[in-house]
């Protein structure tokens, strides 16, 4: 356990403060926004479900780089685990924007309450952890820098564009942004469940693309 | 007789108050030219001073005549640069890119890329993409950049540290044809077998001092008939030895130690005087105590 | 000697030019971001039955192109907004910025040769896009249509929305991630595209931040019901986007530890 800790600490430390700070100025604008936006601002699902975990999967991209990472062959080659170092990685940071986006739901539900924290939660955490999950493959895939902050950016306005096609039936349960949408036929929680279980998926795809090397017993 | 480079009481204190370069002083002509130091003596700064990427905190360096601070886009005209940390655009071929670093200098003529490629002999790779190069090929493409427009002063910082023998032999080669003619060659380095084999003159840095200037004999000089060989039997004889000499290189073979030493006060009369190499007078410079 | 001396500092920034896109066109990258705008493209606008009786004006080419340009071409553009972020930091990566600080190049035509590179790259992948996407409609139309009908609000497109929203997206996304963490520039960027996406047309006149929505692509075709344009809104729109450009290629000119000290 105190490995785990410090390893978490380690990663934070490689990161930097920007990951912090830009965290919380983000953070700050959200509450800048509660306390001026008005009324007319649908906020709760725009910074919750939208803007925040666009943030999350950003911040995985760029923050816990595995093969962009300079040191990546010298990690490869002598790591225990490369499975368990990305997902160390990837988890640090987003437990970090994860961390920040839960303290502004408590601080904007001070100013304008709508909703529960529990389900503010639960709006946040299925597109969060569905995008990181995809930067974070990505980024193992490719040695291209920015690749993979591009790659969920893309999921991320293509989802946003295509709204309209919630017409169709069935599309509402894979709407990335469904509360955002206004869910008409109630089915938020089956989404969040989808979504949560592709990124689970998606770290089962990494886990079995052979990226965990076995420790031979001396 | 014309210096190429003139260095005048140059420092470079940096914001976090380390000083990597203080109060440095020397000239340098025609010809290739060492700069020795260990890691971190100040060599890197110094030479990012010449090429004009950084500025000194006091001092001043001309070069050809001209100041690198008031006139450094005339100076910038007459240097070719390969820095210690280059890795290159991997997406680009070996023509393309010495052809771009060309067209910043202004110069269009792409025969002379030709002929830069044909001196580092990678002409017959021009097509290849830089990404594909060993780490010896990289380096040619390197020094081809830095040759383009046959400047008057070619800065070269640590060329062939992780080359192959090889790779090493031909580097010297293309420098050493390069320096014909009145041009510059400022090879910085910490392989003293580079100098040796390149270098009359030289420079040494320690902890951002000059430490020598002059000619690589006369620092040979500083050790001749010194450098004893000694025969010892165990550590305990060797930890003893600190205190009379200084201890030049350390070698550890099946039936004792072999250690060469600088006996300047004449403590070891019986020992045998070997011939001092560049590598003793540097490593004595440096303040001794080189193990194998 | 002036006109030389001109040409000569023109000739090194365009050799910079020349070279990024020559980078950027190679990157396998783009041409995946290429890939994913044009089948969102073909997915909204393909002239198919079911789109044809979704889309009232889709027989209309201008309606075509206005429609793509005010959705479609946003993918294209976020995705290159990414893809241009990097275009300092590699050269710092790589070594390369002390080799141009150490030739005779001064800052201004490194940073003109960056900004005009990536307003150019993204300039030529919009055109290819706009004209890509116009090809397939052209062929597969299940209406005739002339190719002047085809071509002439294509190129009213490129010039008079392409231009400025690549002047935009090209030098900001090179310029801003030179002055400020990169990843709260991509935050900056998501806010405006992920507002830009959720902005529907309406009868009054478009917000003026709209990279490709806004009333610049009313000049390209117009709602019959709403056949007005407000030229207010339209010049607004125009100097957001080249008003913007030119600040953050202002913003990268001064910083002062992008190039060499006392230049």
């Amino acid at each position: 356990m105190g490995e785990c800790k410090s390893g978490i600490q380690n990663e934070l430390k490689i990161a930097g403060t920007n990951l912090f700070l830009v965290s919380a100025g983000i953070c700050g604008a959200v509450i800048v926004l509660a306390a001026a936006g008005g009324e007319l601002l649908d906020l709760y699902p725009v910074s919750f479900e939208v803007i925040f975990p666009f943030f999350a999967a950003v911040s995985v991209g760029e923050w816990a780089r595995t093969r962009a990472d300079g040191n990546f062959d010298l990690i490869a080659a002598q790591s225990r685990s490369l499975f368990a170092w990305a997902l160390k990685r990837s988890a640090a940071v987003f437990g970090t924007v994860s961390f920040f986006a839960v303290g502004c739901m408590a601080a904007v539900s001070l100013i304008r309450y709508a909703y529960p924290l529990r389900e503010l939660i639960f709006m946040y955490f299925p597109p969060a952890f569905f995008l990181s999950s995809l930067a974070a493959w990505v980024g193992l895939e490719s040695v291209q820098e920015h690749l993979a902050a591009a790659v969920s950016g893309l999921v991320w306005l293509a989802a946003l564009l295509t709204r309209s096609l919630l017409r169709i039936r069935g599309v509402e349960y894979i709407y990335l942004f469904i509360c955002y949408a206004g869910d008409p036929n109630h089915v938020w929680l089956w989404n969040k469940g989808i979504y949560t279980a592709a990124g689970i998926l998606i770290w089962a795809a990494i886990f079995r693309r052979n990226y965990q090397k076995k420790v031979n017993r001396i | 007789m014309d210096r190429n480079i003139e260095i005048s009481h140059v420092s470079k204190k940096y914001k976090n108050g380390v000083t990597a370069l203080d109060d440095v002083s020397f000239t340098v002509g025609s010809g290739v030219f060492g700069l020795l130091g260990h890691n971190g003596a100040g060599k890197t700064t110094l030479m990012k001073a010449l090429v004009t990427i950084l500025t000194p905190s006091s001092g001043t360096i001309r070069v050809c005549g001209r100041d690198t601070a008031a006139q450094g886009a005339e100076v910038r005209k007459r240097i070719g640069y390969l820095p210690q940390e280059l890795v290159m655009y991997p997406s680009l071929s070996v023509f393309d890119f010495v052809n771009y670093m060309a067209g910043t200098k202004g110069i269009r003529d792409k025969t002379k890329v030709h002929e830069a490629l044909k001196a580092v002999e990678m002409e017959e790779y021009a097509k290849r993409k830089i990404g594909q190069l060993s780490g010896g090929m990289k380096r040619r493409v390197g020094i081809a950049q830095a040759l383009i427009g046959e400047p008057q002063i070619l800065v070269v910082d640590e060329p062939t540290a992780g080359l192959d023998p090889e790779e090493r032999v031909r580097f010297r080669s293309v420098l050493s044809r390069y320096a014909r003619g009145g041009r510059t060659v400022l090879l910085s380095t910490h392989i003293v077998e580079d100098v040796h084999q390149l270098c009359e003159e030289l420079a040494v840095l320690r902890r951002g001092k000059l430490f020598y200037a002059g000619k690589a004999d006369g620092l040979m000089q500083r050790v001749e008939g010194k450098v004893k060989l000694l025969c010892l039997e165990d550590e305990r004889q060797l930890a003893g030895l600190d205190r009379k000499a200084v201890v030049l290189q350390t070698t550890y073979e099946k039936d004792g130690i072999r250690v060469r030493i600088m006996d300047d006060g004449g403590n070891f009369a019986g020992a045998k005087t070997v011939t001092a190499t560049l590598e003793d007078a540097y490593v004595y410079c440096m303040g001794g105590k080189y193990y194998a | 000697m002036f006109i030389v001396w001109e040409g000569s500092i023109m000739r090194k920034t365009g050799v910079i030019v020349r070279y990024e896109l020559k980078m950027q066109f190679g990157r396998p990258a783009v041409w995946v971001v290429f890939g994913a705008a044009v089948l969102l493209c073909q997915l909204d606008s393909f002239p198919s039955a079911v789109n044809l009786a979704r889309l009232e004006f889709l027989p209309q080419p201008a309606y075509f192109i206005s429609r793509i340009m005010s959705f479609d071409v946003l993918v294209l553009l976020f995705g290159l907004m990414f893809l241009l972020a990097g275009r300092l930091s590699v050269d710092e990566r790589t070594g390369v910025k002390s080799l141009f600080m150490a030739a005779p190049l001064k800052k201004s035509q490194y940073a003109a040769g960056k900004l005009v590179g990536g307003f150019f790259f993204t300039f030529l992948m919009l055109c290819a896009f706009l004209w890509f996407n116009m090809a397939v409609y052209f062929a597969a139309a299940p209406f005739s249509l002339s190719v002047s009908a085809c071509v002439f609000p294509l190129v009213k497109a490129c010039l008079v929305c392409g231009l400025p929203a690549s002047l935009f997206v090209g030098f900001v996304s090179v310029a801003l991630p030179g002055v400020m963490d990169v990843r709260l520039f991509y935050m900056l960027g998501a806010v405006l595209f992920g507002v830009n996406a959720a902005n529907v047309g309406s009868a009054e006149a478009m917000p003026f931040y709209l990279i490709t929505s806004g009333d610049l692509v009313r000049l390209i075709w117009r709602h019959p019901r709403w056949p007005f344009v407000n030229w207010n809104s339209v010049l607004a729109n125009v100097f957001f986007l080249t008003g913007t450009a030119a600040a953050a290629a202002v913003l990268l000119l001064i910083k002062r530890d992008l190039w060499r000290k006392g230049s």
